[in-house]
């Protein structure tokens, strides 16, 4: 294609000479034809333009030299100018060539380094150890064809592929090979796989084999390819020691979940268990001593002080399985109304002298969620509010529809919360840690889990007319309620 | 009512509690044999007759769930079920395999003794067709609900939804039984309509439709209609 527009351009000078030759002398129409040498030379390579030069000379030659449209051998002057026209097409040919090859070169460096970057930068964003693994195989596939399969130590330390089939092409030996002296294997020969290793600043951390690789592809590229490998490997420890240090910070945390759980128990267990054997050994051992009334008494104190220790180990309870494991939800449609009406009913006796009033609209759209757990949150919601406020305080339970999601709230004309409105989710945490207010401070966060794993929000506010108010949302799914049904003749 | 005394059995493999429910329930005038294996409850209910089972669901030696339909080949007692409050899939199966109804562990005497009376009951009424509760009068037969003497108008299906929860009054009836008699076999799991009926009944017989009087919410089990 280069020689053709060589060609070209040899023929449309010598048109352009032709049109022009009653006008200017051969000095001058010399140069039309140094020019298109020139052109030649600026946009091709080495031998469409030495294939121009002589083109030209011929051409200048036959036509225009006397006697035209004949060449002979006697124009040996201008045999200095077809050298001249020779020397410059060769030396500006040889430079543009020189001058593309440079470009290229830099393009390609560029394009190294841009993914370069872009494989340091996805691997700064990944954490996650196997798909930084998968992520490094892929990109080294991307970047020099073919497949890559990466290999690290698994349980035991045996090498083992990352992803879940080893390549069979790939020979496991030399691969041993490799993660044991860190050498590249394979890149001299014909054939088979190559293995290169990928060594991070604690040694080896992994192993490459390029399987069926274009080897002249991989030794051009050799200093990139020696850059990704080690980036690889850096990101690889860095994700392990990520991982431990999670892991670290996990067992710190649970300990102290652990002690909280210890103490609050402890202390929360044992003050109604230290009534009722008080309260029952009396009953016991003093019968006769006892007036009616007071057996009745004691007998009262013995009935509540056990229920209060039934919540606090429903609670725990509740809360170990919560955290267990991911809740599974025993999601069925429900209507907010029958769970607000369940709870009211049950939670009424317990309230003591307050009013428990609720505010839920009998025709709010059905939700899909688990009945029990719900259920559980408006419970625990409820008691929460009678504990922390005063006899005679109101209680109202109230339901809304919002656009996305179903809002509910327990509401008090209580003293209404401190600052801690986040943090009053929290396990164990205690408005009055060394007060009389009996409870571990699991309920709320029983519920927070509750609502978390329905993918619904729960968060507590101060109301402005006084007191607190509790809420939770529950977002509804899409192609949700099927409010209405065909209405029926009677 | 018949002067004998009515005898229940109670299997249950906690000797305390097992001991407390003898000592409750003979106050109350029954007679009680107990049982603490699945074993020795299905050998008592061959040599005795009994009216009245509770059944503990976590025994030992058996699945509480399974010993049900073998209960009921022996014996015509009524079956109440007694469960801890996580398992809410092991109620559910019991009262679908045949249990009238259930209690939670830990559970009070009080509602010990409302489900027990209302099974007694029913004994007598061989079958219901008539349902009267302070205001509300269900008449099976004539296919009339009203409410302090002034008939209500129900949809074929809310009166169906009624019937069903009726028929079986002061027992707890699974969601799973309700769709099957109302809408058929195949509507099992389409339990938006049970809530949209039930919202509707309430709706039309009680004062307060949040918290109902008569149409009872057993919240992830079923419904119950109130027998008192």
């Amino acid at each position: 294609m280069a020689y053709g527009f060589s060609i070209g351009v040899i023929g449309l000078a010598s048109l352009i000479a032709w049109a022009v030759q009653n006008y200017f002398s051969l000095v001058n129409i010399v140069m039309i034809f140094v020019l298109g040498v020139v052109c030649v030379a600026f946009f091709t390579g080495r031998g469409p333009s030495v294939l121009a030069s002589l083109l030209a000379s011929l051409s200048f030659g036959m036509i225009y030299v006397p006697p035209r449209f004949i060449l002979t051998a006697e124009e040996s002057q201008y045999l200095l100018t077809l050298s001249v026209m020779m020397g410059l097409s060769l030396l500006i040919s040889g430079l543009t060539a020189r001058w593309r090859e440079k470009a290229l070169e830099a393009a390609s460096k560029q394009r190294e380094q841009a993914t370069l970057y872009r494989y340091t930068r996805e691997l700064a964003a990944e954490p996650r150890p196997a798909q930084m693994a998968e992520l490094i195989a892929t990109r080294l596939a991307d970047t020099w064809g073919g497949e890559v399969v990466l290999y690290q130590p698994g349980d035991g330390g045996k090498l083992a592929p990352v992803s879940a089939e080893a390549h069979e092409a790939v020979d496991g030996t030399r691969v041993g090979q490799v993660w044991q002296d860190s050498q590249w294997r394979g890149l001299d020969d014909s054939a088979g796989c190559v293995c290169a290793p990928l060594v991070g600043v604690a040694g080896a951390v992994a192993v490459a084999a390029f399987v069926e690789p274009d080897r002249e592809r991989l030794r051009q590229g050799r200093e990139l390819l020696e850059a990704m490998l080690t980036s690889g490997a850096l990101a690889l420890e860095r994700a392990r020691y990520g991982e431990e240090a999670e892991a670290a910070r996990m067992h710190v945390e649970a300990e102290r979940l652990r002690n909280s759980l210890l103490s609050a128990v402890s202390h929360d267990l044992r003050t109604p268990l230290a009534i009722i054997v008080g309260a029952s050994s009396s009953l016991v051992e003093e019968t006769a001593v006892l007036t009616p009334e007071a057996r009745g008494q004691m007998t009262r104190v013995v009935y509540d002080e056990a229920n209060r220790m039934r919540e606090l180990v429903e609670n725990l309870l509740d809360m170990a399985r919560l955290e267990s494991g991911p809740v599974t939800l025993n999601r069925e449609w429900q209507a907010i109304e029958e769970i607000a009406g369940v709870v009211a009913k049950q939670m009424r006796p317990r309230i003591g002298a307050r009013e428990l009033k609720l505010a839920v609209p009998h025709d709010l759209p059905l939700l899909r969620f688990d009945s029990a757990l719900i259920e559980r949150v408006l419970v625990n919601l409820v008691e929460n509010a009678a504990k922390y406020t005063l006899e005679g305080s109101r209680i109202v339970v109230s339901a809304q529809d919002g656009e996305t999601e179903l809002r509910v709230c327990v509401s008090d004309n209580g003293p209404g919360l401190g600052v801690a409105t986040e943090r009053v989710f929290n396990k164990f945490w205690r408005a009055n840690p060394e007060g009389n207010t009996a409870g571990v401070g699991l309920g709320l966060s029983i519920c927070r889990s509750i609502i978390e794993a329905h993918g619904g929000r729960i968060w507590a506010e101060n109301r402005p007319e006084g007191g607190a108010s509790f809420c939770f949302s529950l977002p509804r799914e899409a192609g949700d309620n099927p409010g209405t049904l065909p209405t029926e003749a009677l | 009512m018949s002067s004998d005394l009515i005898r229940v059995l109670s299997i249950e493999d906690e000797p305390r509690l097992s001991q407390m429910l003898q000592t409750t329930l003979n106050a109350h005038g029954y007679s009680v044999l107990t049982a603490a294996t699945a074993a020795a409850g299905l050998q008592m209910v061959e040599r005795e007759t009994v009216d009245l089972i509770l059944l503990d669901l976590g025994l030992p030696d058996r699945d509480g769930v399974e010993l049900i339909p073998e209960l009921r080949q022996r014996s015509e007692a009524q079956i109440i079920v007694v469960s801890a409050r996580t398992q809410e899939m092991e109620k559910i199966a019991a009262l679908d395999a045949g249990a009238e109804d259930y209690l939670t562990k830990p559970f009070s005497v009080g509602e010990l003794m409302a489900r027990l009376r209302v099974l007694l009951r029913r004994r007598q009424d061989a079958a219901v067709t008539l349902y009267q509760n302070e205001a509300l009068s269900i008449d099976l037969g004539n296919r009339r609900v009203s409410l302090d003497d002034e008939v209500v108008h129900l949809t074929p299906t809310e009166f169906k939804l009624l019937a069903v929860l009726a028929a079986q009054a002061g027992r707890v009836v699974t969601h799973a039984h309700i769709m099957k008699e109302v809408w058929g076999r195949h509507h099992e799991d389409d339990t938006h309509y049970l809530r949209i009926y039930m919202r509707q009944l309430r709706h039309k017989l009680e004062k307060d439709p949040t918290e109902p009087r008569y149409l009872l919410t057993e919240p992830g089990v079923g419904y119950r209609l109130s027998a008192e």
